[in-house]
Order: C-alpha cells, then sequence, then structure tokens
C-alpha cells in the first residue's frame, strides 16, 4: 500500500481556511444558500478530527511495516502554511479582543484555537516521523513482551528532554495567551462594575439613607442586579431587590424611594416595563400616593425619584 | 525559610487580635487557639534566635555561586534556563506594575474580600454583614461570612494607615508569591544541594499561568497556598529527621492558620493524615519515624479541629445556617453515591475532571508517577525519601480533589459550574510538583551518561 494515498488527508487543513472565506464572503451574502454555511462549518470543525486520527494511523501502519515510505515533503509545507494561518489568527485575537478576527476571515475563535492544536499535532508528527515511529515500535512491542516498566523506561529516557521542554513551552503558550486579556481587564476596565455604569455614579449622589429598589437577579443586568456587587459601590444605601413584593413602605416610615430603571439598548429591556404598572402591581399601594418628582437621564440608565405624599 | 514563615504567621495573628478588637462576641475557642498560637509564635521565635545565633556552619553544601554553576550545563539546559528567567522576570514586573496601576475589579474581590474591608472602615461588624441580605431574593445571610477574614482584614489595614499609595492591596498577594517562591527555593537547594536546580524551580512558578495571574488578583488562593506550602516544607523538614522541634511546631501552626484564609477545604485532612503515615510506611529504617509521624497526626487534628470550630461557631451563632465539618448526610446522596459506583459514574467523573484541571493534569499525575518508578538510589537517601513523600503527597491531593468532584456531581444540580474553582482551588499542588522535576531531569541526564559509556 502506498503512503501517498493516505497522505491526501494531510490535504484536508490546507482547504479549511478557504472555506470559512468562501463561507464569509459569498455564502452568508446569499440568503437561499444558508444551509450550505451550516456544512461548512460542520466539515470544518470534523476536519481537525479526521486529520489527527489520519497521522495516528499512518504512523501505526508504517511501524507495522503495512506502508513503505514516510510521508512526502510537501506535506510538510503545506501544514505548515495553514498552521501559520490559524496562528495569525490567534495572535491578532489575543492582541486585539476574542473573535476580533470574525469579522473579515469567518473564523471563530475557538474553531482557530482547534485548528492550531490539530495543526501543531500533525506537524510535530511529521518532523519526528522516524523516532515517532520508533516509539510506538517499541511500545507495542512491550505491551505484547509484559516487561512494561523496563521498556517504559528505556523510551522515557530517550523522549525526556522533548517532553520536559513540551511541558514547560506549553505554559508559556497559555501565559502568552493569557496576560493580554488580563492585563486590559484589570488597565482599561479596572472599573467595569463601578463608574463605567453611569447609574451606580447617580446612586452615589442620593442621600445615605435612602432606599434602591434594583432590577431583578437575572443575567441581562449581571452586575446591576446583584446585591453584593452593587453594595461595593453604594453601600450606606438600602438595597432591595425588584423581585420582593411584599416589602411594605409603611413600615419604613420612608419620605422618598428610588427607582433603578436600565435600558439595555442592544435587546431593547427595559425594567420595569412601566413604572405605574409596577407600584401597582409589586408594592400594592395606592398610585396616587406618590409623586414623580425628578428623572435623571443618563446615557445608559435613568433614575427616578419617587417621593411619597 | 522560617522567619519569613514566622512573618505570615505574625500576620495571621496580627488579624485575628483586629477581629477581636472588631467584635463583641467570639467562641471561647477562639480564646484558646490565640492563646494556643501566641505560645508558639514566641517559642519559635525565641528558638529562632538561638540558632541564629549559634551559626552552625552547613555541612557538605555546595557553595560554588549560581553563575559558575550555570556555565558548566549543557547548551541545550542553558538556552532553557535563560529563557525561563527571563519570563519569570517580565512577568514579576508586570505583577508589581499592576499592582500600583489597577483598581479591585475582580468579582469575588468586590463582592467579598475587599467589600468586607470596606465596610468594615464604615464601622459595621462582621456580625452585622448577615442583616444585608434582608431584602435580596436570595436570602443567603451566610455570604458574608462563607470565608473567614484574614485577607479583608489586611485590606483594612491598608485602608485605616493611609498607605495605600505607598503599599496598595495588591502588593498583600506580590508578596506572598515573592515569600512562596523564596522558601521554594530554600527548600529545594535543601533536597538537591545544587543552587541552580533550586533558582529555576522557582522561576518556574512564576511561568506557570495560575500562580502569575493569581499575583494580579485580589483572591485567597494565593495566600491559602502559601501557607500550606510553607507548613508542608517545614514538616518534610521534620519528618526526615533534619530538623527538630521548631519546624514541627511552625508547620503545623501554619497549616491550621490558613483555615483563617479559606475554611470549607479540608485540605489539612490529606496533609495531617495520610502523608505521615504514608511517609512512614516507606521509610521503616529511619530510627523513630512512627513517633515523628504519630506527633504530627495528633498535634495537626488537635489545632485544626480547634481552629475549625472557632470560625464555624463565629458563623452559626451569627446566621441561620449551620455548619458542620462534614455535611455528607442526606440519605438520598448516599445513594446516588453507591449507584453511581455500579452505572460506571466514574467515567463520567474522570472526564469532567480531566477537563477542568486539563495541562495541569500532566503535572499532578505524570510527574510523581515518574518519579516513583524512575528515582531508585539515584540520590542521597534524604533527597529519595523526599521525593517520593512529594509524590505521595501529590497523590493524595489529587485522590481527594477527584473524591471531591465525584461527591459534588452525586450531591448537587450545580456541579458543572464548579469547574473554575476546581481548578482555582487546587493551584497549590503544583508547586510541590516543581520539585520533582529537576530531580528528574538529574536521574534522567545521569543514566544517559551512563548509556553513552
Amino acid at each position: 500500500m502506498n503512503t501517498r494515498i493516505i497522505s491526501l488527508v494531510y490535504l484536508l487543513p490546507s482547504l479549511t481556511p478557504a472555506l470559512y472565506l468562501l463561507r464569509k464572503y459569498l455564502i452568508d451574502s446569499d440568503l437561499n444558500r444558508l444551509h450550505l454555511s451550516g456544512v461548512i462549518i460542520r466539515f470544518n470543525t470534523l476536519v481537525p478530527l479526521i486529520t489527527v486520527s489520519g497521522a495516528l494511523l499512518t504512523i501505526y501502519l508504517i511501524s507495522k511495516n503495512r506502508l513503505k515510505s514516510y510521508h512526502p515533503s510537501w506535506i510538510i509545507n503545506i501544514n505548515l502554511i495553514t498552521f501559520f494561518f490559524y496562528f495569525a489568527i490567534f495572535t491578532l485575537n489575543i492582541t486585539k479582543y476574542p473573535n476580533y478576527s470574525y469579522t473579515f476571515t469567518g473564523v471563530p475563535y475557538e474553531h482557530a484555537l482547534l485548528h492550531l492544536f490539530a495543526n501543531s499535532i500533525l506537524l510535530f508528527t511529521l518532523f519526528t516521523q522516524a523516532k515517532f515511529i520508533e516509539f510506538t515500535q517499541n511500545f507495542t512491542d512491550t505491551i505484547f513482551k509484559r516487561n512494561l516498566v523496563k521498556e517504559l523506561k528505556k523510551d522515557i529516557l530517550r523522549y525526556s528532554r522533548i517532553i520536559f521542554l513540551a511541558l514547560i513551552l506549553f505554559q508559556i503558550i497559555e501565559l502568552y495567551a493569557k496576560i493580554p486579556f488580563f492585563m486590559r481587564l484589570k488597565l482599561d476596565e479596572g472599573s467595569i462594575f463601578g463608574s463605567k455604569y453611569e447609574v451606580v455614579e447617580e446612586i452615589k449622589k442620593l442621600p445615605n439613607d435612602s432606599v434602591i429598589v434594583h432590577p431583578p437577579q437575572s443575567s441581562d443586568w449581571p452586575a446591576l442586579s446583584n446585591q453584593v456587587i452593587l453594595r461595593y459601590y453604594t453601600i450606606p444605601r438600602l438595597l432591595v431587590s425588584g423581585e420582593i413584593s411584599k416589602l411594605s413602605y409603611e413600615d419604613e416610615n420612608l419620605s422618598e424611594f428610588y427607582l433603578i430603571r436600565t435600558t439595555n439598548q442592544s435587546n431593547n429591556k427595559t425594567w420595569p416595563h412601566s413604572v405605574e404598572d409596577w407600584i401597582l402591581d409589586q408594592l400594592d399601594t395606592d398610585p396616587e400616593a406618590f409623586e414623580q418628582t425628578t428623572i435623571w437621564e443618563t446615557e445608559y440608565d435613568q433614575i427616578i425619584q419617587i417621593k411619597k405624599i | 525559610m522560617k522567619i519569613i514563615a514566622i512573618l505570615l504567621y505574625f500576620s495571621a495573628l496580627y488579624t485575628k487580635y483586629m477581629f477581636s478588637s472588631i467584635e463583641d462576641y467570639y467562641p471561647p475557642s477562639f480564646w484558646i487557639s490565640a492563646i494556643i498560637h501566641a505560645s508558639i509564635l514566641i517559642y519559635s521565635a525565641i528558638n529562632l534566635l538561638k540558632e541564629k545565633l549559634q551559626n552552625k556552619p552547613a555541612t557538605g553544601s555546595d557553595n560554588r555561586s549560581l553563575f559558575t554553576l550555570f556555565k558548566s550545563q549543557p547548551k541545550s539546559i542553558k538556552i532553557i534556563a535563560t529563557l525561563i528567567v527571563a519570563i519569570a522576570a517580565t512577568v514579576f514586573y508586570l505583577q508589581f506594575y499592576i499592582a500600583y496601576n489597577r483598581q479591585t475589579s475582580d468579582w469575588d474581590s468586590v463582592a467579598l474580600y475587599d467589600a468586607r474591608a470596606r465596610y468594615i472602615e464604615l464601622g459595621y461588624k462582621f456580625s452585622d454583614f448577615p442583616k444585608f441580605s434582608e431584602y435580596d431574593i436570595t436570602g443567603n445571610d451566610r455570604y458574608y461570612l462563607l470565608h473567614p477574614p484574614h485577607t479583608s482584614l489586611l485590606h483594612s489595614v491598608i485602608y485605616k494607615s493611609n498607605i495605600s499609595d505607598i503599599f496598595p492591596t495588591g502588593m498583600i498577594y506580590v508578596v506572598h508569591m515573592l515569600a512562596l517562591a523564596i522558601s521554594l527555593y530554600i527548600f529545594s537547594k535543601e533536597v538537591y544541594n545544587n543552587k541552580f536546580y533550586a533558582f529555576i524551580t522557582a522561576c518556574l512558578l512564576y511561568i506557570s499561568p495560575d500562580f502569575a495571574l493569581m499575583g494580579m488578583t485580589d483572591y485567597t488562593n494565593l495566600p491559602y497556598s502559601t501557607f500550606i506550602l510553607i507548613g508542608v516544607f517545614l514538616l518534610l523538614k521534620y519528618m526526615s529527621g533534619r530538623e527538630k522541634t521548631t519546624s514541627l511546631v511552625l508547620g503545623i501552626a501554619l497549616i491550621s492558620q490558613s483555615l483563617w484564609i479559606r475554611a470549607i477545604e479540608p485540605v489539612w485532612f490529606p496533609i495531617f493524615i495520610m502523608f505521615p503515615i504514608a511517609y512512614a510506611i516507606f521509610n521503616k529504617e529511619m530510627p523513630r519515624v512512627w513517633m515523628r509521624a504519630f506527633s504530627v497526626i495528633t498535634l495537626g487534628l488537635a489545632l485544626t479541629a480547634i481552629d475549625q470550630n472557632s470560625w464555624n461557631t463565629f458563623v452559626t451563632t451569627n446566621t441561620t445556617h449551620a455548619v458542620s465539618l462534614f455535611s455528607i448526610s442526606t440519605p438520598e446522596t448516599l445513594g446516588n453515591m453507591l449507584i453511581g459506583m455500579f452505572t460506571g459514574t466514574y467515567l463520567y467523573v474522570t472526564t469532567y475532571f480531566i477537563l477542568s484541571l486539563k495541562s495541569r493534569l500532566v503535572w499532578y499525575v505524570i510527574l510523581p508517577l515518574l518519579t516513583i518508578s524512575m528515582i531508585a538510589s539515584k540520590f542521597p537517601k534524604k533527597t529519595n525519601s523526599t521525593l517520593r513523600s512529594v509524590s505521595i503527597i501529590i497523590f493524595s491531593l489529587v485522590l481527594y480533589y477527584y473524591s471531591g468532584a465525584y461527591y459534588t456531581i452525586a450531591s448537587t444540580t450545580w456541579w458543572a459550574s464548579v469547574k473554575d474553582s476546581l481548578a482555582r482551588s487546587s493551584i497549590y499542588i503544583y508547586p510541590l510538583s516543581l520539585i520533582l522535576l529537576p530531580g528528574l531531569m538529574i536521574s534522567l541526564n545521569d543514566e544517559n551518561k551512563k548509556k553513552k559509556q
């Protein structure tokens, strides 16, 4: 059996970038061909699995003397090109923001990681074909010889430097991938829960003994609806979850209270949907007893101060 | 290393004193533990002073400098070493830079650790915190008392003394990281008698993504692991017979004081019980090994019981939640666990475990396995036994986390969200596995040389 037939499997990864671009610029623009887009995505995510298993299979077959020759060298070149393509996307995503490359290449960040991982395995097996085949031969032999520990020791000795280097390099790559995101989170968006929300800045202007009713806890307002987060910035003021309807303001002897109304512009979600309805339903009090005095309007949020007569 | 240990220990005792000055009520076991810990501190400080005054010269140690050792290495190791040192230095610089140029922004820190410090500054007490959740839909009044107050009190010390410009709160974590790296250097220098390898292990600590990022985050995991690891190093020294009672007492005290930082994970269980017994079994020929193991077990369990009890009673008196040591009580979860044993839940738990720990698992499982198989009398006896016992500790900790994952999957519905915290709470295993790495490299090099000859 000739190696070149199985080597064709190695061509698949080089197809994937072209398919991503095709999907991005030709197919997605035409709504009638949307089903093709899904097929391409599925095919592209399957490619890493197919190629890695193909590579391991060929090596196993060569080590069993079923195949005659090693992989030809032009396959290495093709795989190197695709490797650098995905590595470029990976670095772009790290230095800019996650999924940055999706806007112009159509490759999701997670897919790029998957391809990068598979391609690095392919390249490793291609570069160290002879040694790798030797290793698998030894490994399969040892299992049948039942001298596992002794033979494994020999194999580990032979490849120890590569294994340890790989361990350390893996850590360095992980560090390289994580630190830029982390730095940006710490330095640029350090006040993500605080001053970026203008509503928090507005709450800070309110008197210390005020009661603040905040949106119900949900993923729509991850920071604003979470009491433990909101309290950090608004501390002496009493926070009340919008879900608690049985709260009676009569007992508290309060003259005024404040509603936070947030507007999530992208999804057009508002809380509460209507101020009058909310007061009627949730608090079960007379709407005429309240007088709306001021509304602060900021870019994203509104605070409504309601005075009780 | 003992000086670092005493300084860390003093910081923990100081925050205990602060806690007692803030609160009106504290359980009696709090006082008992405070008295015991104070006497241990004084005893070990006096003993350390005596040792320093006697100034014994270390026998048989390698006095060559780092640079000459570096020169004698082969070329490939030189290149790798320079790469490692350069990256470690940049990470070290970044930690300093970020500590001085950031605000508190991590979710748990804003919600809990730094928040408590701010509230104490405003005049609240720890016993006031459960009232905050009165109008919260979750109604979880234990939230602010879930973790003991050590790091929060350290933050509040900085806020009170107005030194946050010179020494911002982020520096607490940088200093803990540095203390851990230095003690790792000292310990591995004593194990291998080689400064070069010790320096590389200390640098590898900074290269680990977990530790590099933990040094920039206001979480409790880093101080917790420093306390536990330095305690383990001291106990290892004691068990191998190199050091006497000072290191035993200090090590146990540090590990039990780690309950003042995080109290929900009983990590002391594998350290105090499985490790001394395993050590004694593997080193039967050593004199008085069983005596030492027995003293570690009894003293350790007694101190941790007092410390755990003091915080737990404080929480139970102030909240509606009852805290107990082992909460495996409902028959339903026990049934789930038993049924799971026969229906192949192991596979499920194992994949979950591998996915949550990812590349760390290579360090935690393969390195100790290799050391146990490879290191057979390549080193002097003491080094061999310490390396073997380190791998035993790692194994027992991995087993402990595996069974913990099994328990959470059997008993809860939210187990899928524990992945990150499982990885974060087990980071202190990494430095332990680092100690094995140079030992493996040395023994491998020796065998390669033998083969060539």
